[in-house]
């Protein structure tokens, strides 16, 4: 075993061999001292002991009939795809505390530890005892996951009046029923009234460090349960609304103390008495969701149409779904790129699918806003998200990617990214009302709040805890839901997680080292994601219906994200994605070598593209994807329309694009300089000697930067005079400039078409996919003869065996080769075959056994990537697209 | 032993182990740092625990679990730039350690953090149970799966035995010479019963209480 030792001792790197102890006692220090403020402040707190004392005995009648189950352990932090007990916390059971999670721990504070049935148990929004006790708590604990321990923290402050955060909201920032906190920079806010029920609310801060709360301000407008409060780029936004008033938002600045008012809400008849008005800060934009109402239909129904405005900074804008709201009680969260409706009383998921409520029925289910189109969409929830058990009461959470509606029995959850809802069910087989539940991160964390018995309030406190962990990929790094069987089983595909993008055809997929971007491509005319805006009208009806979406693949974590919409301007761009038809039209770069998809190229962390500009005048354009930033953006466009020949490389830290008019014969071979943005004319070196007019104008031409050399390949057919297109030869041309000067060698061989070049190991391999060959009494295809490869250090091109393929499942559908600059792959749904850089071949058969074309695909790292494509139309006249995707890994070479 | 020299000494083994539990490099030293701090916080505790070390693994898997689900995003971010640069800058890594860490990241997540105890950390297996809160049996058969898929990956090529052969049978060939290391306090608890094996275990090897 002591192999395997120092393997993992080599593997795990060089380690740190020093350590600053003292650091760590301070560290240490300052954690202990948080702990004695809060001590200390408890005695302070003194005053309170009558109270206290008081809702302790109610709660310890209460836990004695609490829920039953095994003695909590504190067992952890979490399982994958499970819930697990929670250590025990240091305070009293109680319903409707705050819940808020702070980067590290969940905060918990406040709540009642009064119940229905109790003498002073009045309202939970205001619990008013005739002898003036409320019910009212204030203290609070911290529980941190990592070391699923708790720590007591300061109490809510206390002033004239026992404050009390705001809990039945229905404003949201992203919680129901909770949705009056927020953490902002190491503090936690929070929106509270006097438990008395006397006086305006204060906006309260607590200050995680030091433990500390402070009352920041005296909010303006009338005593009442109706503020909502969100983060946005670093200030706070509060608004308050009043049936019919209401102040306009104002912007809170915690760094300067400053409030600011911003302009008034496009209001008309904004949702209810409610108010259901919900504020999302995210980046540079501040979003608020309302809704109005109309009357419609015989007899009158109120119908209410769902609103989003979006204020950039100087002016709001409303964008309206027609289509009905999600009721009163809808609840808007940040999920991925998009945000999400969802109504947790109405939505009526559960056994029957009925609804349930009081709300008009019409109108969707879930809702969704993409700012980036600023298109509604309404997805559907599936059966078996519908079919879980029906709490008492939903919680609706989110941590700005997941939606979950949190109930004790089973929790709906919704992922943002992938579009995928799964079911996490218990933690509990009864009902909790008015738990306290926040996401902890990615996982859930739920506590407290009260069982419920019937239909009556026969209730008693739960003073116990349970978080939820998502299911994890193999390395845990993601998080993301893992729907795929896994990524890295060697010489097998083994399919990937769901891709949080429709499934399409020709899509652009390029490995940037370390995600595989998939963009673009091509959906039926009536895809959701067509936009339909006035920047891109002509995509409704449009038999193309390209699309702009895309997404990020990690074969790492096994985890998709969705990444910025190709860019529309004046035009929408689409990247050219020549069918197998046009490979006569084809360039390529060292690890792009794909068969109509090779106008893409990777450069310091930026993916340039080459795209038609659809239905537009201004010619192509260069465009470029900032992956850190997650920005599209067009670099310029390029001279001239009708081009139908493009090549496009990374050479010398340079792009080289050519640009070619199949029939004026015209081409340009022109280099950008992604750092100053400059191009220059590489027909045109400086010595002017040298032009690349050795290889022919518009013949199909592939480019490879590799190190001080530049490679330009083309095929020329050779057409006997007076034959009209049938070639008796095909001539190779591999054209060499090193900055300065062109050569240039040719080979001269039997007639083949379509072929590609790309880069394998210390030479270059020339693979012609088309040649597959299907003898007729053979169950498999044959290989056809046309592999060539080029040794640039001799100059000397050889025509070596074929590969065995006598094992390959090869169909007759689509082959895409693609290169990955030591090895080369030629793709088939059914079959592959990898030749390495010693002409090794490897059969790795499968994805499927169906045959399907136009896929994605791409090298990522040494694994082969497979996605989206459709049916074969010849085959099956009602062709569908395929929306999975696979990934194959070599078998490692053994370690020396 | 007192807490300085306790951290000290752990200090390498822990950051070395998340590299290779959660294959992330630049927050293992903070992670292993945080788990150092709450155990000098608590070392009035940890220090009477039986297994030490398997309380400060323990906590800083947990943290690295939920630092991980966190900073995800943020991770992988950081790796396809700066970080990605700075390691090709570095040079290339030997394939072997690349092949380790690839057949490492294969591996489930509790074989692969049994793995590592036992094998980088040097944990015994009583230590590696009390780590992951289960029984020592379980540990074994997380053990015999994990070399077993090793193995296949080219990684392992002693003396395993073959295909139908217990697990117990084939973990104790693997792991029967327990290396304790210097200094550790001497393992109990060993030799569960096989049907022990693959159970985990409710209250299993307690690595002490806060």
């Amino acid at each position: 075993m002591s192999d395997l030792s120092e393997q993992l001792a080599r593997a795990a790197g060089d380690v740190p061999d020093s350590l600053d102890v003292d650091d760590l006692r301070r560290r240490a220090d300052h954690r202990r001292r948080r702990t004695r403020t809060v001590r200390a402040v408890g005695i302070v707190a003194a005053a309170l002991v009558v109270v206290a004392a008081t809702v302790a005995a109610l709660s310890q009648r209460s836990t004695s009939t609490d829920v039953t189950g095994p003695e909590r352990t504190g067992t952890g932090v979490g399982e994958p795809g499970k819930w697990v007990p929670i250590a025990e916390a240091p305070i009293q059971a109680r319903r409707n505390a705050v819940s808020v999670w702070t980067g590290s721990e969940v905060l918990v504070f406040g709540g009642f530890a009064s119940i229905p049935g109790d003498d002073c148990y009045q309202d939970t929004n205001w619990p008013r005892c005739e002898d003036g006790s409320s019910g009212a708590l204030r203290s609070g604990a911290a529980y941190d996951p990592g070391t699923d321990t708790w720590r007591r923290i300061a109490p809510l402050p206390s002033a004239t009046s026992v404050w009390q955060p705001d809990q039945e909201v229905a404003f949201a920032n992203i919680e129901l029923g909770r949705l009056g906190t927020v953490t902002l920079d190491g503090r936690v806010y929070t929106v509270a009234h006097a438990a008395d029920g006397r006086g305006a609310a204060r906006l309260l801060s607590y200050d995680v460090d030091d433990d500390v709360w402070k009352v920041v301000a005296t909010l303006p407008g009338s005593p009442g349960p109706t503020w909502a409060l969100t983060n946005w780029d670093g200030r706070l936004v509060t608004y308050q609304v009043e049936p019919g008033t209401g102040t306009d938002p104002r912007l809170f600045d915690p760094a300067t103390g400053a409030w600011t008012e911003l302009p008034s809400i496009p209001r008309g008849d904004t949702r209810s008495s409610d108010a259901t008005i919900q504020f999302i800060g995210k980046g540079t934009r501040l979003y608020a969701f309302t809704a109005t109402t109309a009357i419609a239909g015989t007899p009158p129904v109120p119908r209410y149409v769902e609103r989003v405005s979006v204020f950039d900074g100087t002016r709001w804008q409303t964008f309206s779904h027609p289509g009905g709201s999600g009721g009163l009680d809808a609840v808007w969260a940040a999920t991925g790129d998009t945000f999400t409706m969802i109504n947790p009383y109405r939505v009526g998921i559960g056994p029957t699918g009925t609804t349930t409520g009081t709300d008009p029925t019409e109108g969707p289910l879930l809702l969704t806003f993409d700012p980036a189109t600023r298109a509604f969409a309404e997805p559907t929830i599936p059966d078996e998200v519908r079919t879980a058990p029906v709490p008492g009461q939903w919680t609706v959470v989110s941590n700005g990617r997941r939606l979950a509606l949190v109930g004790t029995e089973a929790s709906p959850i919704l992922d943002g990214a992938t579009g995928t809802w799964s079911v996490a069910t218990g933690p509990t087989n009864h009902q909790i009302d008015e738990l306290s539940t926040t996401w902890a991160g990615d996982q859930l964390f739920v506590w407290g709040g009260m069982t419920v018995a019937g239909d009556t309030y026969s209730a008693a406190l739960n003073d116990r805890g349970w978080i939820w962990t998502p299911p994890s990929g193999p390395t845990d790094l993601a998080g993301p839901e893992q729907t795929g069987s896994g990524v890295s089983e060697p010489g097998t595909w083994v399919p990937i997680a769901k891709a949080p993008i429709e499934a399409r055809r020709n899509a652009v997929s390029v490995w940037t080292g370390s995600e595989v971007l998939v963009f673009g491509g091509f959906a039926t005319p009536a895809s959701d994601t067509c936009p339909k805006t006035e920047d891109w009208p002509w995509c409704a009806g449009s038999a193309t219906a390209s699309l702009r979406t895309g997404a990020a693949y990690d074969p790492t974590s096994d985890s998709w994200r969705r990444i910025a919409p190709l860019p529309v301007g004046t035009a929408a761009y689409q990247p050219v994605n020549r069918s197998r038809s046009h490979a006569g039209a084809t360039g390529t770069g060292t690890d792009n070598a794909e068969l109509r998809r090779l106008n893409v190229q990777v450069l310091d962390g930026r993916v340039y593209v080459l795209a038609d500009s659809e239905k537009h005048p201004t010619g192509p354009a260069l465009l470029v994807y900032d992956v850190g930033a997650d920005r599209w953006s067009v670099v310029t466009t390029l001279e001239g329309t009708g081009v139908e020949t493009w090549a496009l490389t990374a050479w010398g830290g340079k792009l080289v694009v050519y640009v070619a008019d199949g029939r004026t014969r015209l081409a340009r071979d022109r280099i950008f300089d992604p750092t100053t943005r400059q191009w220059s004319d590489a027909s045109e070196p400086p010595d002017g000697d040298a032009t690349m007019i050795g290889i022919t104008p518009s013949m199909p031409r592939q480019m490879v930067g590799v190190g001080s050399d530049l490679y330009v390949f083309a095929t020329t057919d050779q057409v006997p005079p007076g034959e009209d297109r049938v070639a008796a030869a095909t001539t190779l041309e591999v054209a060499v400039f090193d900055g300065t000067h062109w050569s240039l060698v040719q080979h001269t061989m039997a007639p083949v078409a379509g072929g590609i070049w790309t880069a394998t190991g210390d030479h270059f391999t020339f693979v012609v996919p088309s040649q597959l060959t299907f003898p007729q009494d053979a169950s498999h295809p044959a290989w056809g003869p046309t592999i060539v490869t080029f040794d640039p250090s001799t100059r000397k091109f050889e025509e070596p065996s074929p590969p065995d393929t006598s094992g390959a499942h090869l169909a007759e559908n689509d082959a895409s080769v693609i290169g990955d600059g030591t090895s080369t792959a030629v793709v088939t749904s059914t079959a592959s075959l990898v030749v390495d850089g010693s002409g090794a071949w490897t059969v790795a058969n499968g994805p499927s056994t169906m045959r399907i074309d136009d896929f994605a695909t791409a090298s990522a790292g040494e694994q082969l990537f497979v996605w989206g494509g459709t049916s074969s139309k010849e085959v099956d006249p009602a062709a569908t697209f395929n929306d999975r995707g696979w990934i194959w890994t070599p078998t490692p070479t053994r370690p020396k | 032993m007192d807490a300085d020299a306790f951290c000290r000494g752990l200090y390498p083994k822990l950051v070395g182990s998340l590299r290779l539990a959660f294959g992330a490099q630049a927050p293992a030293e903070d992670l292993a740092q945080d788990a150092l701090v709450r155990t000098i916080e608590r070392w009035d505790t940890v220090e009477h625990m039986q297994y030490p070390e398997a309380w400060c693994y323990r906590v800083a898997f947990n943290l690295a679990r939920s630092a991980f689900r966190r900073r995800g995003a943020e991770a992988r971010a950081t790796a396809r730039l700066g970080g990605r640069r700075a390691t090709a800058a570095d040079g290339p890594e030997p394939t072997d350690t690349l092949a380790v860490r690839s057949a490492l990241a294969g591996l489930p997540r509790r074989q692969r953090q049994a793995i590592v105890l036992r094998y980088y950390a040097d944990l015994t297996v009583d230590q590696v149970a009390a780590t992951m809160k289960c029984r020592p049996g379980t540990v074994k058969a997380h053990l015999h799966q994990g070399l077993v898929t090793l193995r296949h990956r080219g990684l392992v090529d002693d003396g395993l035995t073959e295909a139908g052969s217990t697990g117990d049978r084939v973990v104790d060939h693997v792991v029967g010479n327990d290396r304790p290391s210097a200094g550790r306090k001497p393992p109990t608890g060993e030799g569960a019963s096989p049907a022990q094996g693959g159970t985990e275990a409710k209250g299993g090897t307690d690595v002490g209480s806060e």
